[in-house]
């Protein structure tokens, strides 16, 4: 079966700025979120997957095609650029009608198309009125119509959610869910994690052109497990459990809370203090009211694996170890 | 917005294979009068009108008004016909074509890149040169029209020994020069992302303005070399009498055809060279737009 994307040793340089740092990576037909930062690298993975931007290193394919190389895939890709929608004197029908036409169409089917395209994204009423008059709303609306209009496999947008307000975010929300549910690709780069969590279950992490990581959140969450992170343990028996744990090689730091039953644990290894506090917990050596560790959301993780990969220590806001 | 789900779930309806299932030629040929129309529509702006109200007034005006400043005595003399023709030609085909086409061809690239639209078209199947060739077609429309413009307006006023035959071949050096010149700076425009006016201009001044007067054979590569051989040819202007010297055919000032068919071939090719070059590099250059995407 055509995979949606396979990167081999994708690389891409600006002159001495790495924009893509060796992506390896296959991923078969289907919704993703790629997440990252501002200036993660997320527009410039973009451009080699549109064929706007050639690889300095390494090769892509995207459904089973190459960017750089076909003029076929653009008709199979839509893509909602994240840059403002700056076209004056015209209507966002003219437009539409343009780029209809700029892909093959008839000037008949791309007036009809069009008309459509504009009523599926709530612009039917404003199809006449110059874009430039549109509010950013409509504007990013506009911008996902003529991503849509030609009837791509796949759709590539870039930071959607921009100037939306809340009702706009959910209707785009929406739109995207559906688009998801009709079996088609979908590819959403954005910087705001809960935004896209609903739309799709599958996440590359990505920043400084690396991929970070990849998988459903669950897959995600198990990766979480095993990475750094601080822990909080509500306990009777505060002491005797500090004292065990501070002989413990995984445990980096053991903080007194100022709650007098709880410790804070800054902790390598998670699966291996779950298992030890079970244990010690099962023969009567402490007892344990509560356990709650970092809140297992994917913002968590990525805010772990960039600290990784920053090189920086894993959770910063414990304050000293005691 | 609307729910989309019935939309989505029928794709085929609209699939690019049944619109756009065909050749480069015919994809262009399709994509090219869209662009045309779009930007006829969108070029009928106050400025743009503005503008081509100069374009054609200052240099009626100019024409005119030399032409009244001409003593009666002078006005029926052969040497005051070439003058004359030389200036029309010099003013309209030569300079206002050529600047029209820098104006309005060099700068098409780099328009879209400073506003955030070529993204668009990049993503469009042939999108990069049916826009290119669009955009073209549209340029040499508007400087065409006011080349002929300025033609029709002036010759009833210039002592002209021919106006009916001054009038056919500058209207046609009108179309030549706007062709050949537009796929010149489009060339340009597409090869340079910054500083693309300029470049053009300099290029011009440099080609175009000194070159093409130098009677050597490089001056064979220019444009208006072959402008120039097909003014004098068409028109019958005596060369040696313009240029006071009898060799100056042989030196290369104009080239040695004596019914100009030769030179508009020449140009024809020169511009379909350019042109080709331009749509072929234009699917093929990386342009930094990296804020684009």
């Amino acid at each position: 079966m055509e995979n949606l994307f396979e990167f081999r040793n994708l690389s891409l340089m600006y002159g001495t700025v790495i924009g893509v740092n060796d992506l390896q990576l296959t991923l078969p037909k289907g919704a993703y979120a790629l997440i990252g930062p501002n200036g993660a690298g997320k527009s410039t993975l973009i451009g080699l997957i549109t064929g706007a931007l050639r690889p300095t290193l390494g090769s892509l394919r995207v459904l089973g095609e190459n960017p750089c190389r076909t003029s076929n895939l653009q008709q199979r890709v839509g893509v909602c650029p994240a840059t403002e929608l700056l076209v004056h004197g015209v209507t966002s029908k003219q437009w539409l009608v343009l780029l209809l036409r700029m892909s093959g169409w008839t000037k008949r089917s791309s007036v009809e198309r069009a008309d459509q395209v504009l009523e599926e994204v709530g612009l039917a009423e404003a199809r006449n009125r110059p874009i430039h008059t549109y509010s950013l709303g409509m504007r990013q609306r506009c911008k996902l119509a003529q991503a849509i209009a030609h009837g791509p496999e796949l759709l590539i947008l870039d930071e959607p959610f921009n100037g939306l307000d809340p009702i706009g975010r959910y209707q785009m929300s929406e739109l995207l869910v559906q688009w998801a549910k009709s079996g088609k690709s979908l590819l959403l780069a954005s910087h705001v994690l809960h935004e896209v969590e609903r739309i799709t279950d599958s996440f590359m992490l990505i920043f400084g052109g690396r991929l970070l990581a990849s998988g459903t959140a669950g897959e995600l969450r198990r990766l979480l497990a095993d990475l750094p992170q601080d822990i909080i343990v509500q306990s009777e028996t505060r002491d005797r459990l500090a004292s065990l744990l501070a002989e413990k090689p995984w445990i980096r730091a053991v903080h007194r809370d100022s709650a007098p039953d709880r410790l804070v644990l800054t902790v390598d290894r998670p699966m291996e203090l779950y298992d030890a506090l079970a244990q010690w917990a099962s023969t009567g050596q402490v007892s344990i009211q509560r356990i709650s560790g970092s809140d297992g959301d994917i913002s968590t993780l990525f805010r772990l694996l960039i600290s990784r990969h920053r090189g920086e220590r894993a959770y910063q806001k414990t304050g000293s170890p005691s | 917005m609307s729910s989309p789900s019935k939309d989505y779930a029928k794709p085929d309806e609209y699939a690019w294979k049944d619109e756009a299932g065909q050749g480069i030629l015919a994809s262009l040929f399709r994509a090219t009068p869209g662009v045309v129309s779009y930007e006829l529509a969108r070029s009928r702006t106050p400025a743009r009108i503005a503008m081509f109200v100069l374009m054609v007034g200052i240099p009626t005006a100019l024409l005119i008004a030399v032409a009244n400043l001409t003593p009666e005595r002078f006005r029926a003399n052969q040497q005051t016909n070439i003058a004359f023709c030389v200036l029309l030609y010099a003013l309209v085909p030569q300079v206002m074509t050529m600047l029209g086409m820098l104006v309005l061809a060099s700068p098409i690239v780099h328009t879209e890149l400073e506003g955030q639209t070529w993204i668009y078209s990049l993503i469009r199947y042939r999108g990069r040169r049916s826009l290119l060739l669009g955009k073209y077609i549209v340029a040499v429309l508007w400087t065409t029209t006011a080349g002929i413009l300025v033609t029709s307006l002036s010759i009833p006023f210039l002592p002209l020994q021919n106006p009916g035959k001054a009038w056919l071949t500058i209207s046609l050096l009108c179309v030549l020069s706007s062709l050949a010149y537009g796929a010149l700076f489009i060339l340009i425009g597409v090869v340079f992302q910054k500083r693309v006016m300029v470049i053009s201009f300099v290029y011009a001044l440099l080609a175009e303005g000194l070159l093409a007067w130098i009677p050597a054979v490089v001056n064979q590569f220019t444009i208006a070399f072959r402008l120039r051989s097909i003014l004098f040819r068409w028109l019958d202007l005596s060369v040696e009498k313009f240029f006071r010297s009898d060799g100056m055919v042989s030196n290369g000032m104009v080239a040695e055809d004596p019914t100009g068919f030769v030179q508009i071939g020449w140009v024809l090719a020169i511009t379909a060279l350019l042109l080709a070059l331009a749509l072929w590099l234009v699917e093929r250059l990386q342009y930094s737009f990296q804020s684009e995407l």
